[in-house]
């Protein structure tokens, strides 16, 4: 299968406005900016999840309604909606949407968050029921008589549905990067997330989850990577932008509103991706070709935080280094979101494509990675 | 308010799929039948809950972006999905679709229903927790900062979201026929359903509902009341009409029996809810009443659902109609039994005979064009305007 990209899809032209329970959602925008990122060749569009975010589903249909072809990948954290529910949901909304759905299963990083609408599992319980959870998604999906079920979270009896996804298979995502993480991803995954860090703990992670689905006898998870680009038309001006928004990321989070949010979130997340990404802040400003990490130090590695800062090309080989190390969705996603977005769409995309394409048909890597790495392969 | 028409959303041409677990769901055909009730004129159409239907607040933003005028009705039933979440999934559709959005709220008539979907609670369990959910999804809409709650069924802390409906809190309906839903319909619902019954017993039903809102210093529900009209050309054509659509259902059931298909073993439960067991009272009570209430095919149906019909021409069907909205239902569901062809003659021929009529007596006074014979003195419990 092809490396694909994914983006992220934005609700609010506010997005910079920071504040507890903030989200903004804007119809109008999010069509416009849905319609972008379609044009724009992306081929999917996470559709995020938070306490105070949109219901996902609801989003995802309506990223698909106003699309022709990008795909919404719905975040779903399981514990909230039974999973015979969410079953039908995305089965209705993949045959509504002509077959173009992925769920993103996350379980849960932060006990606080979770409160927030009554779910008061220990970490270890939340990866155990996404596991339950992943399980019956498949029996609705893929399993034609009444079925029931006994687990530890969950416990049900002759359900049916006639309900079921358009081309016969809808891809289960699955992020983090705990331990737990990787034996879910592994053993339960089509696809498995991470967030961007070096590559070299980026082949350490993939050949975790990979040791995991062999262990299981099943086709490894393709590997879905997240970045947040920089880029401008040549090295230097992307730095200089790069310091920009570091600037301004630091005035906006020395504001009470800010701080506000730090404490909503936990100040600094205990989620072992988020700890991962600081150590790797701590280690150095920039790793391999151009991964730069003071935005996650200030963002306390909250989420995807890690930029590829550099040209169109620069950025496109280094998105390339990741394809070679065994990464097949590229997740790019900017800072001034709609502006970064068509700018990808026009400039890195295509590179990336193209050099893909000339590796596929020559065999040979020269063009863009003259220095490539294969040997880094997992 | 004026009186408001209610169809329901089909999702197949296949007619078998009515009442089983199957759904058949076809979004082309769903398409073009949300499409065809927005042009009939409509105001709202229900969207359906059932354990092997699509997901209600999907299907409901389905309709809404394919349409431009007609509002969901969504159906819900709490116990599936955390309050805070469902309260979230209305308000972005809300938003989505401009503002046309209402909730009905079924807390569940059958045991074995819900265990499909892994709830072992009983039904005053459901009905308490149904009330509960209510309070959460108003508190989550109107709420400026973090709210935590801590009730019988639910509880969380700090929850906290600027995603709110258009136009402050959307209209929940309840519905039901036990006294529990009289109760939780009285203190709650801004709409309360109804399945149709005799303007006498549907009458008692509404004091029953007024009673508990206004103990409760709450303006009374909207009432909504639903029927399976049967209509032709002339009375005598729908009378034809009636015993073929009762032949139908007939041969149907016996082709099911002995069947495994698992239409055949849920049409085989024994509904045990409040509202069949009054359906199934009053049909043994007679075929018909009043003006053309006609009861056999809930009779064939053990009054699961919306099952009772008014026959006749279009002319008497909109009388009847008009019967029900003179002893206070503001909402009139109709749904056929030969559904797009059905919802294509009452938007034709009924829909717009009911509004003349209440036009007309809005304007004059006087009730002379429908319903010559109209009765209002059984109007025992007029709404407040």
């Amino acid at each position: 299968m092809p490396v694909e990209f994914i983006s992220a899809t934005h609700i609010s032209d506010d997005h910079r406005k920071v504040g507890t329970g903030f989200t903004g959602f804007d119809p109008a925008y999010t069509r416009r900016f849905v319609h972008a990122l379609d044009d724009g060749g992306f081929d999917w569009t996470l559709c995020a999840y938070g306490s105070p975010s949109p219901d996902s589903l609801q989003l995802g249909q309506f990223v698909a309604n106003n699309s022709e072809r990008v795909k919404p990948m719905i975040a779903h954290r399981p514990g909230f909606q039974f999973p015979t529910q969410v079953a039908k949901a995305f089965a209705g909304l993949d045959r509504i949407s002509g077959g173009r759905v992925g769920i993103h299963i996350i379980s849960g990083g932060a006990d606080v968050e979770q409160r927030r609408e009554g779910d008061y599992t220990t970490k270890v319980q939340r990866y155990e029921r996404s596991d339950e959870f992943v399980q019956i998604l498949r029996k609705v999906w893929y399993e034609d008589g009444p079925i029931s079920f006994e687990g530890k979270h969950y416990r049900f009896e002759d359900f049916q549905t006639d309900i079921k996804p358009v081309h016969g298979e809808i891809p289960v995502s699955i992020g983090g990067s705990s331990a737990e993480a990787y034996d879910v991803g592994g053993r339960l995954g089509d696809i498995f997330g991470l967030w961007g860090e070096p590559l070299r703990e980026t082949a350490e992670q993939i050949a975790a989850v990979n040791a995991v689905a062999d262990a299981a006898g099943r086709p490894r998870p393709r590997i879905w990577n997240s970045f947040r680009p920089i880029v401008a038309p040549t090295d230097e001006l992307a730095w200089e932008k790069a310091h920009a928004i570091l600037a301004q990321t630091r005035a906006a989070l020395a504001t009470p509103d800010a701080a506000a949010l730090a404490r909503w979130n936990g100040e600094d997340p205990q989620n072992v991706g988020s700890v991962r990404l600081r150590k790797v802040a701590e280690r150095g400003d920039v790793h391999d070709r151009c991964l730069w990490t003071p935005l996650a130090k200030e963002l306390r590695g909250a989420g995807s935080t890690t930029a590829l800062v550099g040209s169109y090309e620069t950025v496109a080989a280094a998105l390339v280094d990741y394809t070679e190390i065994g990464v097949d969705l590229l997740s790019i996603r900017g800072w001034d979101v709609f502006n970064d977005m068509v700018d990808y769409g026009r400039h890195v995309v295509p590179l990336v494509r193209q050099e893909l394409a000339h590796r596929e048909a020559t065999g040979t890597a020269p063009v863009l990675n003259p220095d490539s790495r294969p040997a880094l392969a997992a | 308010m004026p009186v408001e028409f209610i169809s329901a959303t089909h999702i197949t041409p296949v007619p078998s799929a009515h009442g089983h677990n199957l759904s058949g769901f076809d979004p082309d055909y769903t398409r073009r039948f949300a499409r065809m009730l927005d042009d009939g004129g409509f105001d709202w159409t229900l969207i359906a809950y059932h354990s092997g239907a699509p997901d209600s607040l999907q299907l409901a933003q389905f309709v809404a972006e394919n349409t431009e005028r007609i509002r969901p009705v969504v159906a819900h039933r709490p116990g599936f999905v955390f309050p805070t979440q469902f309260a979230k999934g209305i308000a972005g559709l809300d938003r989505i679709s401009d503002g046309r959005v209402m909730i009905h709220i079924i807390s569940g008539g059958s045991d074995a229903e819900q265990r499909r979907e892994g709830d072992h609670t009983t039904k005053e369990q459901r009905y308490r927790r149904s009330e509960e959910f209510i309070d959460v999804l108003r508190r989550v809409w109107t709420a400026d900062g973090p709210i935590s709650h801590r009730g019988e069924f639910y509880a969380f802390e700090d929850f906290h979201t600027d995603l709110k409906p258009l136009r402050g809190p959307v209209p929940i309906s309840v519905g039901g026929s036990s006294q529990q839903a009289y109760d939780v319909g009285g203190r709650t619902g801004d709409v309360f359903g109804l399945w149709g019954e005799p303007l006498a017993e549907t009458a008692a039903q509404i004091a029953s509902v007024n009673a508990v809102a206004d103990a409760a210093g709450r303006r009374r529900p909207r009432i909504w009341n639903s029927f399976r009209p049967i209509v032709a050309a002339t009375d005598e054509l729908a009378w034809e009409k009636a015993r073929g659509v009762l032949a139908g259902v007939r041969a149907a059931k016996a082709a099911r029996s002995g069947s495994t298909h698992p239409g055949a073993t849920f049409l085989g439960e024994v509904p045990t809810n409040v509202g069949a067991l009054r359906l199934q009272a009053l049909a043994e009570r007679g075929e018909l009443h009043d003006r053309c209430l006609w009861t056999p095919l809930a009779r064939e149906f053990q009054g699961q659902g919306s099952t009772t019909a008014l026959v006749g021409s279009y002319e008497t069907v909109a009388a009847a109609l008009v019967d029900y909205a003179e002893i206070g239902c503001d909402l009139l569901s109709i749904r056929g039994w030969d559904v797009w062809e059905d919802a294509q003659d009452y938007a034709r021929h009924v829909l717009p005979l009911v509004r003349q009529e209440l036009a007309h007596r809005a304007a004059t006074g006087r009730a002379v064009v429908a319903n010559g014979d109209s009765a209002p003195a059984a109007t025992p419990q007029p709404t407040p305007a």
